[in-house]
């Protein structure tokens, strides 16, 4: 760090990216400048919309006009953004990488991976021959078990985790001096994030490269940074090295970031009441694979019921059958004590009133072609006689406010709305035949983590005000821990542990409960210990936020 | 009603948009009043006027598009043609568009076996020769104008429902359906509130797409002499009448398939505006081009 003589590996220099939209320039990122050493890990933490992928993308040269781009990103000393293409393409792939979020649609389909790695040496004039024993090599660096014989298969044929080693591998081909990392270990399972975050680690110290990882997960960046910058809506708020940002943040939006706020995700549970939904021995399967096997779980009213597993888990399985969206193939659901494949008539409607849902992604489970009013209103089509005609949009109003959205959003369509925002709307709707239970399937895996905190908090609330009870599905512990009353493990298909939350989250007693509490990052533990140092690590000259002062940068 | 008044809204503040509506508008108006206008011109065979070229101003304003191997005014028949044209071409679009969709939306929604048999029932139909079946129909039922709407609409068909199948199978596993199941929805409310609203604006784009399509399949037919049989005209018939003299009077068959290609053109680029005003998320675009354009 205190090495001032050669020209950092890579600078930002006032950096600024606008797109074109239909009312003007869209000012995407605004004079983010920040500069990366030799061998140095630094990352970019930011929300959604926050401007970090634009920023990776302008550093390796991915964004095309009609896009803007203004101020300088120097690599070791030498301008990408106005050198020769020729010279540009020769240190992209082999001085610079970038490995991305979703691996399966950036490997290409038709061609096996191995040949995929090769390639990027053979770009860069190595021979065929050698390519491939790179590439095998490679593999196995990488982890990818039997390379000789797993080099000829295709993306689809390796799970999500391999197929980040793949690009991981794809990246290091030519052992680049700066890898880019955007987002690598978001749609991974915990246990696989923290072997990914491992193999990152171990390869930056193997190749002497510098990481630049961006990322809206403070776990994440804690785990393998050196400094951090701290970017939102396109500006940089906060540099500085990890310790002194995390254990003493000055900006208040880094320290609305790092607020521990699992404590008001607490509401009281209600004393034990007769089960309202009750699965009995559960099995499905989807032809031979066995999605689901004897698992029991029951929810009484007012009463909170986590379920955390990793993908393929048979949580969502769980779930569907829990919704009646798909048959049983063993055991049963339950709902007052009454089997609801048996129910029909009035018992059918009275299941369908009382069991809401709230799915993952909000982008597809709200129709793009129906206002809020008619999406909030469409339960009362469906079950005439709860709310009276004239009442729709008055009530649809007080829905939206009880989510805290105003009565003037109903006559816009959901296209118009955040992810946050639809998962309110979509809330408001599982509200809107006044249920008592909801689940939440994955509710607020997909919205960044201070939406995620309000609506979890607001999920809390209407527990309490309203004595409603969920099934609440998740994988992200941290969340689930403070939140439910009671919690079942899942793990291929079957339940391995369940019991109080907070029981099982402090003494787990299953090996597979063990293993995803401890591959979740944390801050608390590292936190704690950054601000016992008795002399928190100076603030450096102003290296991160650093560079001339940017116009409206701060 | 509000909506409707949105649209023609939109619709006034897109040139392209408008200018196409405006032309399907007088092809239309053409079609129903031309006729009487021209009188009995198109059949007045005058063999002194034989072939007379275009843009001779000093002859009537009928003959001012040329006139045709038998001396009859190109303008008058174009119009006269209009009419039966435009309403063999919209029967099938539209028989094959209705039914088609119907038939997809049921063979993607079901869950069992119909599905199977459904799509088994349009391969039929594909791997039949068209052109085969034409000749079989139209021999045995005669060359009557509903016989030929049947043919076309018929061979039109398998498009219709193999694309309304496809998109219902995306649409079906979209999150927003199973939250209108959780809901109670039934199968016909999913079907007409959620996915039909969905389906329909690509199956109007390929409507608007099959309209020129089949106004060259009539004119084939008709060209086989099982088509529509003269007196009767169609542009299609026209243009097929007209090749031969393609190199002495290029205006016989220039004139009828200017007119096929302005109504087709217009009618797709009608339908692609329609597909961006109908889609809320989209609908921003054209705002906004409206709003830059002052």
């Amino acid at each position: 760090m205190a090495d001032p003589a050669p020209a950092p590996l890579l600078a930002v220099e006032r950096l600024a990216v606008d797109f074109a939209t239909e009312t003007g320039w869209f000012a995407a990122v605004r004079g983010v400048g920040f500069e990366l050493a030799r061998d140095e890990s630094l990352a970019v933490i930011g929300e959604s919309g926050s401007g970090k992928s634009v920023t990776a993308a302008a550093i390796m040269g991915l964004l095309d006009p009609p896009a803007r781009i203004l101020g300088d990103v120097r690599f070791a000393g030498e301008s990408l953004l106005t050198m020769a293409p020729d010279r540009r393409r020769s240190l992209y792939g082999r001085e610079l990488s970038i490995i991305f979020q979703d691996p399966l649609t950036h490997l290409n389909p038709v061609q096996p991976v191995g040949w995929q790695i090769g390639e990027v040496c053979t770009i860069h004039g190595a021979p065929r021959r050698e390519a491939r024993e790179r590439a095998l090599e490679l593999l196995a660096r990488v982890g990818i078990p039997d390379p000789l014989r797993r080099y000829a298969a295709y993306p689809h044929e390796f799970s999500g985790g391999q197929r980040q080693r793949i690009m991981i591998a794809m990246a290091m081909a030519l052992r680049p001096r700066l890898l880019i990392a955007d987002e690598p270990t978001t749609a991974l399972d915990v246990t696989v994030q923290a072997q990914i975050l491992e193999l990152l680690a171990g390869l930056r110290e193997e190749y002497g490269m510098s990481l630049l990882m961006i990322t809206h997960d403070l776990g994440v960046a804690a785990e393998v940074a050196e400094r951090v910058v701290v970017m939102r809506r396109g500006e940089i708020v906060e540099a500085g090295s990890l310790p002194r940002v995390f254990a003493a943040p000055r900006h208040p939006y880094t320290r609305e970031l790092l607020t521990d706020r699992s404590e008001e995700y607490r509401s009281p549970a209600p004393a034990a009441a007769a089960p309202l939904l009750a699965v009995e021995n559960l099995a499905i399967r989807y032809g031979a694979f066995r999605a689901v096997r004897g698992v029991s779980a029951e929810v009484g009213k007012g009463e909170i019921l986590g379920v955390i597993g990793e993908s393929g888990s048979g949580k969502s399985s769980l779930a569907a059958a829990m919704l009646r969206l798909r048959p049983c193939d063993g055991g049963a659901v339950r709902f007052r004590g009454q089997d609801i494949w048996a129910l029909d008539g009035p018992g059918l409607r009275d299941y369908r009133r009382s069991v809401q849902a709230v799915f993952q992604d909000p982008f597809s489970s709200l129709n793009p072609r129906m206002t809020v009013e008619r999406l909030i209103a469409e339960p009362w089509v469906l079950n005439p006689g709860v709310v009276p005609r004239a009442r729709w949009r008055e009530r649809a109003a007080e829905l939206l406010e009880m989510v805290g959205l105003a009565p003037s959003d109903l006559d816009r369509y959901p296209g118009e709305f955040s992810g946050g925002q639809r998962q309110r709307i979509a809330i408001a709707r599982a509200l809107a035949l006044e249920p008592e239970i909801v689940v939440c399937d994955e509710a607020v895996s997909a919205l960044d983590m201070t939406i995620q905190a309000q609506v979890i908090r607001l999920l809390a609330d209407l527990r309490g005000r309203l004595g409603l009870a969920y099934v609440f599905i998740a994988h992200d512990l941290t969340l689930v821990r403070k939140f439910v009353d009671r919690v079942v493990v899942m793990k291929a298909g079957e339940v391995v542990e369940a019991g109080p939350a907070e029981e099982v989250f402090a003494n787990p007693r299953h090996p597979y409960t063990r293993q995803l509490i401890d591959s979740s990052p944390e801050l608390g533990p590292k936190l704690a210990e950054w601000r016992a140092l008795p002399d928190p690590p100076a603030p450096g000259p102003a290296r991160g936020a650093g560079g001339p002062p940017a116009a409206g940068g701060g | 009603m509000a909506t409707r008044l949105r649209l023609l809204r939109l619709l006034r503040s897109d040139a392209v948009a408008l200018a196409a509506a405006a032309c399907l508008v007088v092809v239309v108006l053409v079609a129903l009043f031309g006729p009487m206008a021209v009188g009995d011109a198109a059949g007045g065979i005058n063999l002194r006027n034989r072939n007379a070229p275009p843009f001779e101003f000093t002859r009537p304003w009928l003959y001012w598009l040329g006139s045709d191997s038998l001396g009859r005014s190109i303008l008058a028949r174009i119009v006269v043609a209009a009419r039966t044209t435009l309403g063999i071409a919209l029967a099938s679009v539209a028989a094959a568009l209705l039914v088609g969709g119907a038939v997809g939306l049921v063979a993607g929604l079901s869950r069992g076996r119909t599905g199977e048999y459904i799509l088994r029932g349009v391969d039929v139909i594909m791997s039949f020769p068209s052109l085969l079946l034409a000749l079989i129909v139209l021999y045995v039922l005669g060359p009557a104008p509903s016989n030929i709407v049947i043919v076309l609409g018929v061979t039109r068909l398998p498009v219709y429902v193999r694309t309304a199948r496809a998109e219902v199978l995306e649409i079906r596993e979209r999150a927003f359906v199973a939250a209108a199941q959780v809901m109670g929805a039934g199968p016909v409310h999913i079907a007409l509130r959620h996915v039909l609203p969905l389906v329909l604006p690509t199956l109007l784009i390929i409507g608007a797409l099959d309209f020129a399509y089949v106004m060259l399949a009539e004119s084939a037919l008709s060209f086989l002499g099982i088509g529509v049989q003269p007196p009767d005209i169609t542009w299609g018939l026209m243009v097929a009448e007209g090749r031969a003299y393609l190199t002495a009077a290029w205006w016989l068959a220039f004139w009828p398939g200017l007119a096929i290609m302005m109504t087709a053109l217009a009618a797709n680029l009608l339908a692609m505006w329609f597909r961006i005003a109908n889609d809320p998320s989209l609908r921003g675009s054209l705002k906004a081009r409206v709003a830059g354009n002052g």
